[in-house]
């Protein structure tokens, strides 16, 4: 069994998703990649460094791809063939799903791997690839909280609870509902493309709508520091755009705590 | 990412103070609240809004911060936009605000050394409430050489900036630009976001109202402004037209993201004047109707 896999289920006159599925292992060999930057194994090549921190080889790492859940199941049949599944948990809801799978080897072990599967993504109706990536970058981002808490990390540790706790005190890691404004993303909330999971596609009539939340917070932060892309603004005296204040912040955070993170997983 | 396309790089080297009237009762003091103006009398009132805030004790507890924040955006300070909490672009200086400001925020930070920067953003968060009770709002100043060039203020929401107070204070804006979206998402695929931003040309500045919500019809997608806006106001040598602000402060293309101006946005059922009239002399929710077809997805 391969420790990466992306199926498509869609036909293929569906060209958008085709795009994205093939290229899933594009996307997460630059999250490899800026895991690899961090802890400074540039030696190592960035497909065993995310392996190493999702731990893929022991738990391969599917996404499914589909433009609703019956086409995204349709890969499941794909996925039959060729592993044998037996059983599949959700931990997640929404157009995105994450489960955990079982399969049997042909020596009868059972084995599990995890899946994300996509019903749907930002920028699909309007092919906007870069969207359509940063949906799967970001989702690799939730993803991250889940490989961190299986390893047993310390509760208030993990990502959203480190987070979460910090914004306490730090208003500048905090979200508002805005959809005008970047808060330190690189794109401002309606545009979707670096903020994935702003307060734009929540009902703000909820108390604390998911957008708020240290959970997709950290996702988005986890796009945003993968690809190094936060909010500038324009000095006009040095004459260059500058990170803004939230901006560095969230930069900042990101680079501590992740640091932190992938060399006590990569070194466990 | 950020990009600033449309505005040069020139843009601040010269700085002009466009016409800005502040105005404010002169016996106005922010330990006297009850003399504040309401807004009908404004324009009988005369400036000087600056010593009131630097009248305020330096040492405030967070609910006495907040209460003057809350009296603040309620009262502005007993001045008129483009003016805001007595702060003039263009002719407010950095130096007379620093410490009141200071003593009401619950946060402050800036880019960098502002002793000997000649340029710099001062970022300031205040204890205010907004739409989920408690939080904090955010001031960011754009300040050359001690004068302050550009405010933006977000995250906050009180009924004095709820539409047709915004417009009944303001008056009628110049140009008023949609955007919404034609599908609504897996989680929620009957309702979606539902933005409209109110310029003014004159008083160089854009009120942002960004949270407001839209339902699915089957041709048509019904939007409702809802909550207060958020405020970019400035001083800068040439004036802006509102893509270019929409540029400068938001940093995206809002032709490239599809904004719509509101007649094409309506097909002719609203214009600005109309807009106006509707909202700001008749209770009505505030909402329209823009046709589906004329918004991509997200």
């Amino acid at each position: 069994m391969s420790s990466f896999l992306a199926l498509d289920g869609n036909n293929e006159g569906v060209e958008t998703f085709g795009r994205v599925s093939a290229g899933s292992q594009t996307h997460a060999e630059r999250v490899g990649d800026a895991f690899r930057r961090t802890v400074g194994q540039t030696g190592r090549d960035t497909l065993s460094v995310f392996e190493a921190v999702y731990q893929t080889k022991s738990t391969p790492l599917i996404f499914l791809f589909g433009e609703n859940f019956d086409v995204a199941d349709c890969a499941m049949n794909t996925l039959n063939g060729l592993m044998r599944l037996t059983s599949s948990q959700k931990i997640g809801g929404g157009g995105i799903t994450f489960e955990k799978v079982s399969y049997f080897t042909d020596d009868g072990q059972k084995h599990y791997a995890r899946m994300i599967k996509f019903a749907s993504l930002t920028g699909e109706k309007s092919d906007n690839f870069y969207k359509m990536r940063n949906n799967v970058v970001h989702e690799l981002g939730h993803l991250f909280q889940i490989a961190i808490s299986a390893r047993g990390w310390p509760k208030g540790d993990t990502p959203y609870d480190k987070l979460s706790a910090d914004m306490v005190s730090d208003r500048r890691l905090r979200r508002g509902t805005d959809s005008n404004q970047a808060y330190g993303f690189a794109s401002p909330g309606y545009n979707l493309a670096w903020q994935q999971h702003s307060c734009y596609v929540d009902d703000l009539s909820e108390p604390y709508p998911p957008c708020i939340l240290s959970g997709e917070i950290f996702a988005d932060q986890f796009l945003g520091w993968t690809y190094d892309a936060w909010e500038t603004r324009f000095n006009p005296i040095t004459g260059r755009l500058e990170l803004s204040t939230e901006a560095e912040v969230r930069s900042e955070w990101m680079n501590d705590n992740m640091y932190r993170w992938l060399n006590g997983l990569i070194e466990n | 990412m950020k990009i600033f396309r449309i505005v040069s790089r020139n843009a601040y080297v010269l700085f002009l103070i466009i016409s800005c009237t502040a105005y404010s009762n002169p016996e106005l003091d922010m330990a006297n609240k009850t003399a504040l103006p309401t807004h009908q009398n404004y324009s009988t009132a005369i400036v000087t809004p600056q010593q009131s805030l630097e009248s305020i004790a330096p040492t405030l507890t967070a609910d006495q911060a907040r209460s003057e924040v809350l009296d603040l955006l309620e009262h502005n300070n007993g001045c008129a936009l483009p003016c805001f909490w007595g702060i003039i672009p263009g002719e407010t200086k950095w130096s007379e605000k620093r410490e009141f400001l200071r003593s009401i925020s619950s946060q402050y930070s800036n880019d960098s050394d502002e002793i000997n920067s000649e340029f710099f953003f001062a970022d300031l968060y205040f204890p205010a409430n907004d739409i989920q009770g408690p939080w904090d709002l955010k001031l960011e100043m754009g300040i050359h050489k001690d004068l302050i060039r550009t405010i933006s203020v977000s995250d906050f929401d009180v009924p004095s900036y709820n539409l047709r107070e915004f417009l009944l204070s303001n008056g009628k804006p110049d140009e008023i630009w949609v955007f919404t979206n034609s599908q609504g998402f897996v989680d929620s695929p009957s309702r979606i976001g539902f933005l409209v931003s109110l310029f003014y040309s004159q008083k160089q500045m854009i009120a942002a109202f960004g949270r407001g919500r839209a339902d699915m019809l089957s041709d048509w997608i019904n939007g409702c402004i809802q909550y207060s806006p958020s405020l970019n106001i400035w001083s800068l040598d040439n004036p802006f037209s509102f893509p270019e602000a929409a540029n400068f402060f938001y940093g995206n293309n809002i032709i490239e993201d599809g904004w719509k101006k509101l007649s094409e946005a309506t097909q002719g059922e609203l214009d600005v004047d109309r807009f106006y009239e509707t909202f700001s002399k008749q209770n009505t929710e505030p909402c329209f109707r823009t046709p589906k077809s004329l918004w991509s997805s997200p």
